[in-house]
């Protein structure tokens, strides 16, 4: 056969087989669950639903979606793996001049086609939805991307080879449901499994705003998702399937420097991450009083800016803060700064702006207000501690932050309005005491 | 061999009586070790069990709902529809009588109750299937369905979240039950009236 002719008979049968595996039902089927998840993620359906226009979060979102995409990519490629076996033709293709890796690595390349299409829709919609408020777009967030549809194809192949292996009716869904079921019990292992979580393929891979893949293990972690991929497709169209050990040694000698890695110090974050200093920079108002963000949620400076400046208003009144600034989970505000707690999760799904803006204000008084305890230092039977907390979050936020409807609140803040010099020595004296939990002094400020 | 015997074999029956015990096991121990974990604790964390052990349960009945010849099935006047509304109402029940021992502690927090609930729902959904896609595939809309909402539905309250992420609610006497108890009479009618679909091709398993 002509290397002509066999190319347009590989074509062909290509072709044929994006036809018979279903792969452009998959597909489809695909996009649909992927908008149906993203929808269903975002009010009304979901009161808490919660979105950050950038790349690290349209990809964290992406691997989370991949706890449902991989294991129906599993279940799907299983069953056509099995295929050969339900139509009962082993003998028949045997007889062909063409091996049965090439058949079935054509089979497959077919169906994966569709389902990364699929994937690819939803990656569409998750572009989508940060398009028009996305501000930053460093971070490495392309080795993101792949790493996370390599791990649908990682599902493809281990379904395959499962259904061609194990034949059966109940193969498909069974593989559907331990993939499912072994990418999601992840989140329960705690810590001490927490440097192999990230080898699974699906719903792992570490996304913050913030921190990027650290290029050398996002390498290590694509040689070990294609290690896995061809020892599953070895396994289930070679002639002998012992060659599957060759990149199954491959994907093992990947693993050790990455769950060798170790988090940075003094962060949170996954030791397969570092801090990405560029979306973390301050990007600030011309005007003041300054308010600034992180460059990564620059887009919502002209939102949060009368915000903070409004807060900044009430709160000058007692304080001696001039500008707003946005920190990230663990930080300290700088000197003479209001604090206003990270807008990560605020953002709008299609549309830019903020989600929720009184949140913004909430959580920048709560930063202000809420005794930084330890322990269960605040949990005992004296409410008093409470009534301070409360009167100084009605004082600060001049009236917006409602904490509770407690008549001894309302009675110390209305005491307190009524003489500003007090209520200034007042908050001077409290802010302390809660920054140090000083369970006794909170109490002695709620005296009548 | 019996006629009886030869059909419960046919019909993959001994699989199903193997697997419903070592899956109600399977769920028992996932249960116990879910509500002893140390940052999610408590009857709350049975939710996967919950949801994912009636799926299996309800994927094995789904093995039982056609033979390996539909078209001559078909022809055995024995077969009547009848005999496909018992084997519907047995397999419910016997799915609801051994899963709801998984969990039977606070049952009516994602315990028995949610346990019994699901069973009938995806028992319900899986013959329903059976009516209309081929045998291979019936398990695909319950999988499917069960997959999107453990992830879906919302952690707080949203918009009838009661109806329609149904297989993830506590177990109390909601509106989930109502959406059960729906697909299970509706399976149970379209697959007593209609029986398992004809395809062109009858797949040998």
């Amino acid at each position: 056969m002509s290397a002509r002719s066999l190319h347009a008979t590989t074509r062909g049968v290509a072709v044929i087989e994006l036809r018979r595996t279903g792969a452009w039902s998959v597909a489809a089927g695909l996009a649909v669950i992927g908008a149906v998840l993203i929808a269903a993620s975002q009010p009304p359906l979901n009161q808490y639903g919660n979105w950050s226009s950038s790349w690290a979060a349209a990809m964290e979102r992406l691997s989370t979606l991949g706890l449902v995409l991989g294991p129906l990519a599993g279940a799907a490629a299983a069953w056509v793996g099995g295929r050969e076996h339900r139509r009962q033709l082993g003998e028949l293709l045997a007889s062909t001049p063409r091996s049965a890796l090439t058949r079935r690595n054509t089979t497959w390349a077919a169906l994966t086609a569709g389902l990364l299409l699929g994937a690819a829709a939803v990656t569409c919609l998750l572009i989508a939805g940060i398009a028009p408020a996305v501000s930053y777009f460093g971070g490495r967030w392309p080795a993101s991307l792949v790493l996370a549809l390599l791990g649908i194809v990682v599902c493809a192949s281990l379904g395959f080879a499962a259904g061609h292996l194990i034949p059966g009716r109940f193969t498909a869904p069974a593989v559907g449901v331990l993939i499912y079921l072994t990418c999601g019990v992840a989140g329960y292992l705690g810590r001490k499994w927490g440097e192999f979580t990230p080898l699974l393929p699906v719903a792992q891979l570490p996304s913050d705003e913030g921190r990027e893949l650290i290029g050398w293990v996002a390498a290590a972690a694509t040689v070990w998702f294609l290690a896995v991929a061809a020892a599953g497709l070895l396994l289930a169209g070679a002639r002998r399937r012992a060659t599957a050990a060759i990149p199954a040694v491959v994907a093992l000698l990947a693993t050790v420097p990455l769950t060798a890695t170790t988090p940075e110090i003094g962060t949170y974050g996954s030791p397969w991450t570092q801090a990405d200093h560029q979306a973390l920079q301050s990007v600030c108002t011309l005007d003041v009083p300054q308010v600034c963000v992180a460059q990564v949620h620059a887009d919502l400076l002209d939102d949060v800016a009368p915000l903070a400046r409004g807060l900044l208003a009430d709160v000058q009144t007692y304080l001696p803060l001039d500008r707003a600034v946005e920190i990230a989970a663990g930080q300290s505000a700088p000197s003479g700064a209001l604090a206003i707690g990270t807008l990560e999760g605020q953002s709008r799904f299609l549309r830019p702006g903020l989600a929720r803006p009184e949140r913004v204000v909430e959580d920048a008084v709560f930063r202000l207000t809420n005794p930084q305890c330890p322990g269960q230092e605040l949990n005992g039977p004296d409410q008093r501690p409470y009534v301070s907390i409360g009167a100084a979050q009605l004082l600060l936020s001049g009236g917006t932050v409602q904490p509770s409807l407690d008549p001894a609140i309302e009675a110390l803040h209305t005491r307190l309005t009524a003489d500003p010099d007090q209520a200034r020595t007042w908050i001077n004296d409290f802010i302390p005491a809660a920054a140090s939990c000083d369970v006794d002094t909170l109490a002695q400020l709620a005296q009548p | 061999m019996t006629g009886a015997m030869l059909h419960l074999r046919e019909r993959r029956m001994g699989w199903v009586a193997f697997g419903l015990p070592v899956l109600t096991a399977a769920a028992w121990w996932a249960a116990s070790w879910l509500t002893t974990r140390t940052f999610f604790s408590g009857a709350d964390a049975r939710v996967p069990v919950v949801a994912f052990a009636p799926l299996l349960a309800a994927i094995l009945v789904s093995l039982t709902l056609a033979g390996a010849d539909i078209d001559l099935s078909r022809t055995a006047s024995r077969l009547t529809a009848r005999h496909r509304t018992a084997h519907s109402a047995i397999a419910a029940t016997a799915l609801c009588a051994l899963l709801a021992l998984a969990a039977t502690d606070t049952p009516q927090t994602f315990g028995s109750y949610g346990l019994i609930r699901n069973s009938l729902g995806l028992t319900g959904m899986v013959l329903l299937a059976a009516t209309i896609l081929p045998a291979a595939l019936t398990w695909a809309p319950a999988l499917i369905y069960t997959f999107v909402i453990f992830l879906a539905a919302p952690s707080g309250r949203g918009l009838g979240a009661q109806w329609w992420a149904w297989v993830v609610q506590p177990g109390g006497l909601d509106p989930s039950w109502l959406i059960a108890l729906t697909l299970l009479a509706t399976g149970i009618a379209f697959y007593t009236r209609r029986g398992a679909a004809r395809t062109g091709h009858q797949p040998r398993s």
